[in-house]
């Protein structure tokens, strides 16, 4: 019989709905017991296991195994619990438990279980039972693996010990129920999985961030679709497992392809662990994230965590049946989105590529070579193409340019071939508008990078000829007119030093402090410049340079800053050397 | 499951140790000149020369040498500050340098890194700061610019934008003046060359058709027949 009820208001706030019915009670006909119910987005079942919050710093863990509703909307759980060792640390006598064991709590006597509020339950929980009775289906060494706890031995609050041997049933309920669930054809993994917190107790905003890592397996990872990024503060979507509904369970976070996809969303927070993330391949079809509860009202941290990574995949033109990833990429923390892996790799193989050269010129003909400046210089090709492919949505082949001696050490660039032209132009004007910003506070700049001019063949500077005289290349001593020419190169080549160091150090500058101080960020350009100026030009400006000196007199006592005097000692330096 | 990746990393950093970078190239350099020339100090791996894509110019090339050992590298380096070591022509010394990650287009990422990004809409627009700033960006342009066309309400970040341009307006100055020293440089030592090659072929004609002989009787002096150091053999 189903009865419309309307939702009283605590429900909206938690989210709270339950799911099947199962009947309504024998002994009272008031009492609505349910199959399962959906708390914060999450579905829980009848005998899965949850955390508690029940006051304590150690959550609590029990199975939930019955669910109902009394007459006036007040929605209780009867739990059986699972004992901690440290709960009952007197009884344990020799028995050494390891560090993720618990113990169920069975016999008769209090303590075994309790009716709670669902408003207390916390989160589900892992549980995987190791127990050899033969009516335990034996977990498999990967669902050992990814279990957060596990037990092989009850406590009977009777007797006050800890047993092997399970009996028929534990309060009332069959001891089947408390074992292994039975693996499925479809051969999910552990039943229950963790999920990301959705009790009331843990913070809404998750800000663990998953790392990325890969593995060694394929799997596929789902696309970016743009309500993500767009959802600051989005809770994270764990379906729960359950093994009616397997397939059907990620039917919100699907995009097209049947991939799931996860994303964590956080404010700043200052406990905020990271969490590693390994992927999982079962031979279950459906991969699950997980991710850490970073709530700091948890108390002892969780040891141990699987979490299911994101991973690279085979291509996205593809679609393996197989198995799927779920993309633990983007994190929108306080604003900044962690990228993720492309998931494509093996693509990459598929052709020939020619010489980079090659695709340069041609890509300069064509329109379609950006080149990316204000990189962080260590970047490597492969995060700039994520970037671009995170960022812009664009698949792009991507080169860091290569440091030479002059290089500014804190600047770099890429050059970045876009598919078409459109898109090319499409990521100038977005790179324009918007700012895509890295995290060091610094955007990346796109510019259409302008034809080379075709480089004159004539000779390499520095190199004197005479005919009729053989050259050989050696290394002089200092008795012939080489050796004394040679000198003066190195000179010239210690000079052009200094004065790059001395550059970069005034160029580095404005970069860094560029958001601290930017009212002030013209005029500590203005000085740059005219610090530039100077270093390069004193050999032939006396004049300006003296005038120049008296700006920068002003422009220094205007700004006070402490660097200056050793960007002026490095063109002392350089005066001296003259 | 990272191990991978920084077993490979681990690796190049390895490498980058045992690399030397040269510098101040010969266009007409080629590998097994480059080879030859530095297996006197041991063991040549690989060489590989460094692309050069944007500098228009005829500029000097560059090369990533890996030696065997990292004691190798140190010793290439260090002989090459001491005395100028010249390649395929003189006077003009090629420089080398401890390799750097960064000089290396096909680097491995580091493990474990992770990029952060965030697109920023534009905030509140800081009129005064920009203004200037787009004021200061027309003074300083120069030949070389290539600027964006700059949209008339501009942000915080777009003033970064801006300081970008300005620092690359004058990165692309500094880089035109370095390489007009050398040409003033090599133009000076080709003059001075010029001129010493001329002496000594003055020289050494008048010891060939026997003026200084005659000279010599005349003056009653003796020749020496030792033939000087010819520094240009």
């Amino acid at each position: 019989m189903s009865h419309v009820r309307e939702k009283s208001p605590e429900e909206k706030n938690l989210g709270f709905k339950w799911g099947t019915e199962k009947g309504p009670g024998v002994k009272n006909r008031g009492i609505m017991f349910y199959e399962s119910f959906f708390l914060k987005g999450e579905e829980y079942f009848v005998y899965d296991c949850v955390y508690f919050y029940r006051g304590q710093p150690e959550a609590s863990i029990g199975k939930l195994v019955k669910l109902f509703e009394g007459p006036n909307h007040v929605k209780k759980v009867k739990v059986v619990w699972f004992m901690r060792p440290s709960e009952i640390r007197n009884f344990l006598g020799d028995y050494e438990p390891r560090w993720n064991e618990i113990f169920l709590a069975s016999g008769q006597g209090p303590g075994v279980s309790n009716i709670n509020l669902v408003e207390l339950i916390g989160g589900k929980c892992n549980v995987v039972c190791t127990s050899n009775d033969n009516r335990n289906p034996q977990a498999s060494s990967d669902d050992f693996r990814c279990a957060e706890y596990f037990f092989c031995r009850h406590f009977d609050v009777g007797e006050l010990a800890i047993l092997d041997n399970f009996p028929d049933m534990v309060d009332g309920v069959k001891v089947e129920n408390f074992f292994n669930k039975n693996k499925e054809p479809k051969k999910l993994g552990p039943s229950n999985l963790k999920s990301n917190g959705d009790g009331q107790t843990r913070r809404p905003n998750l800000s663990s961030k998953l790392k990325v890592t890969k593995t060694n397996g394929n799997t596929e990872i789902d696309d970016n679709s743009d309500s993500r990024i767009s959802a600051l503060g989005k809770e994270s979507k764990v379906a729960p497992v359950s093994p009616s509904k397997q397939l059907h369970r990620p039917s919100e976070n699907i995009p097209t392809r049947p991939k799931t996809y996860i994303s964590n969303s956080g404010t700043q927070h200052s406990g905020s662990s990271q969490s590693q993330a390994q992927a999982e391949i079962d031979k279950a079809e459906v991969k699950f994230p997980r991710d850490s509860p970073t709530s700091a009202a948890e108390g002892t941290p969780y040891k141990k965590r699987k979490f299911f990574v994101d991973e690279r995949t085979s291509s996205k033109v593809h679609n393996l049946d197989g198995q799927l990833g779920q993309d633990g990429g983007s994190n929108i923390d306080n604003q900044l989105v962690q990228v993720s892996r492309i998931p494509n790799d093996d693509r990459r193989n598929w052709f020939e590529k020619l010489p980079w050269e090659q695709r340069l010129k041609r890509a300069q003909e064509v329109g379609t070579l950006i080149s990316l400046e204000n990189v962080d210089p260590s970047f490597t090709s492969e995060e700039v193409e994520e970037l671009v492919w995170h960022a812009l949505k664009e698949r792009v082949e991507a080169k860091m340019v290569e440091h030479t001696a002059f290089s500014c050490p804190c600047y770099g660039k890429a050059l970045v071939i876009f598919k078409s032209k459109e898109a090319a132009t499409s990521a100038i004007n977005q790179l324009m508008e918007r700012c895509l910003m890295l995290a060091d506070g610094r955007p990346v700049i796109a510019r259409r990078e302008p034809p080379r001019t075709p480089a004159k063949v004539a000779g390499f500077v520095g190199h004197l000829t005479i005919d009729k005289v053989l050259q050989r290349q050696t290394e002089e001593m200092p008795n012939n007119i080489e050796f004394d020419m040679g000198m003066e190169w190195r000179i010239l080549q210690l000079k052009s030093d200094v004065a790059w160091k001395a550059l970069h150090e005034v160029l580095s500058m404005p970069i860094l402090t560029s958001f601290l101080f930017l009212l002030r960020l013209h005029l500590v350009l203005e000085f740059a410049y005219n610090i530039v100026v100077l270093s390069c030009f004193m050999n032939s400006c006396r004049l300006s340079q003296q005038r120049q000196a008296k700006e920068i007199e002003a422009v220094r006592n205007q700004l006070k800053m402490r660097w200056l005097p050793f960007a002026v000692g490095g063109v002392g330096v350089q005066k001296a050397a003259e | 499951m990272g191990s991978a990746e920084q077993v490979e990393y681990a690796a190049f950093k390895e490498k980058v140790r045992r690399t030397v970078f040269l510098d101040n190239l010969s266009p007409l350099v080629t590998e097994s000149v480059v080879r030859t020339a530095l297996d006197q100090y041991g063991t040549v791996k690989s060489v590989e020369f460094i692309p050069n894509y944007l500098e228009p110019r005829n500029m000097p090339r560059c090369a990533l040498v890996e030696m065997e050992k990292e004691k190798q590298a140190e010793v290439v380096i260090s002989t090459l500050s001491e005395f100028p070591f010249m390649m395929s022509g003189m006077p003009r010394p090629v420089r080398a340098l401890a390799a750097v990650p960064e000089m290396f287009g096909d680097r491995p990422r580091q493990p474990g890194r992770q990029l952060k990004v965030h697109w920023l809409e534009p905030s509140d627009p800081n009129f005064e700061v920009a203004n200037k700033l787009k004021q200061l960006v027309k003074k300083h342009a120069t030949e070389n610019a290539v600027m964006l066309k700059v949209n008339s309400n501009p942000s915080d970040s777009r003033c970064v934008i801006y300081c970008y341009f300005i620092v690359n307006e004058l990165f692309v100055v500094a880089l035109k003046h370095q390489l007009e020293k050398e040409e003033k440089l090599a133009k000076q030592q080709g003059e001075t060359l010029k001129a010493n090659y001329k002496k000594y072929e003055m020289i050494d004609s008048l010891m060939a058709d026997g003026t200084v002989r005659r000279l010599a009787r005349h003056y009653n002096l003796r020749i020496s027949d030792d033939s000087g150091p010819s520094t240009f053999h």
